[in-house]
């Protein structure tokens, strides 16, 4: 891996995480925002996944760690750490079969590891497993996004990895880099009336354990 | 597949399919050294859109294995615009 681009600079320019724009090469194939912001935010916006916010990072960090994404792996979101994540569970992740991060997280993380390792071996136990603790429609969206997060493979592999500098924090989704659409505004809307900050905030103190990518 | 040794392919065709098959399987083990071998046969701005391809087949194919599905024959509908790539030349 690299956090060192391998595509000239003049074509690199304007693929940033979370940030639209430019017409170079590598801006063009950036993941567009809006599809960022549903693997980025884990609020149940419409036509978002619809996942527990806690399990949505828990499988958004298991696999920015399998593939490898400094940017990712350091990046922390609102939403989950207000709803109870913390970075002794993000210690557990790699580890989580032999982990006491609770059941139906090790559920979600047999799915997201069989698909970042090799989608055949998603078995019908695994699926029943999650079934237990998961509607049908939830395990179809653990699916979904398990796949969604391989797509920093393109930023690993072209060497445009922001890295940890540019992460290491708590990102809320008022934000600009998630984009403005109307959903979004409504899910954030929604979030606040459930008492929770969606911008920058003295009460949210949350220190990231920041990893880098030579740790795995 | 046995694209490292058939005749079918050329020096050109095997090199990407190298790639495309450590891209698949572990993409943060590509190296520098494998990067520069897959660039001394594509420009530059055909490696990005390559790796870009690489991925959303990756994808693909990860969610079909992971539901059992089929991918459909037939281009969406939703893809009115979409052209076929044009053969090679004969």
């Amino acid at each position: 891996m690299s956090t060192k681009s391998r595509i000239p600079e003049h074509l690199a320019r304007g693929f940033i995480m979370m940030v639209e724009g430019g017409d170079t090469p590598a801006a063009r194939i950036a993941i567009p925002t809006e599809l960022t912001r549903l693997v980025g935010i884990p609020i149940a916006s419409e036509g978002s996944f619809q996942i527990d916010p806690v399990v949505h990072e828990c499988i958004r960090l298991f696999n920015a760690h399998y593939q490898g994404c400094e940017y990712c792996m350091n990046a922390r979101a609102a939403g989950a750490v207000q709803s109870g994540l913390n970075e002794s569970m993000v210690e557990k992740l790699q580890r989580f079969e032999s982990s006491d991060l609770p059941e139906h997280i090790k559920a979600a993380l047999r799915i997201t590891n069989a698909v970042a390792s090799g989608p055949a071996t998603l078995s019908r136990e695994i699926w029943e497993g999650a079934r237990r603790h998961f509607s049908e429609e939830e395990v179809v969206d653990i699916v979904l996004l398990a796949v969604h997060t391989t797509g920093s493979k393109v930023t690993i592999t072209l060497g445009l990895d922001p890295g940890k500098e540019n992460s290491s924090r708590v990102f809320f989704p008022s934000e600009e880099v998630y984009g403005g659409s109307p959903e979004l505004r409504r899910a954030v809307e929604r979030m606040e009336r459930d008492g929770l900050a969606v911008r920058e905030s003295p009460q949210i103190n949350y220190r990231v354990n920041t990893r880098n990518t030579r740790a795995k | 597949m046995s694209s490292t040794c058939s005749a079918l392919y050329s020096d050109r065709e095997r090199c990407c399919l190298e790639f495309a098959e450590q891209f698949v399987i572990q993409s943060s083990s590509i190296g520098d050294e494998e990067v520069a071998r897959v660039q001394q046969v594509l420009e530059p701005e055909a490696f990005i859109y390559f790796v870009k391809a690489l991925s959303v087949m990756d994808q693909l194919q990860r969610g079909c294995s992971a539901f059992d599905i089929q991918p459909s024959g037939a281009v969406p509908a939703t893809m009115e615009r979409f052209q076929p790539a044009p053969g090679p030349s004969p």
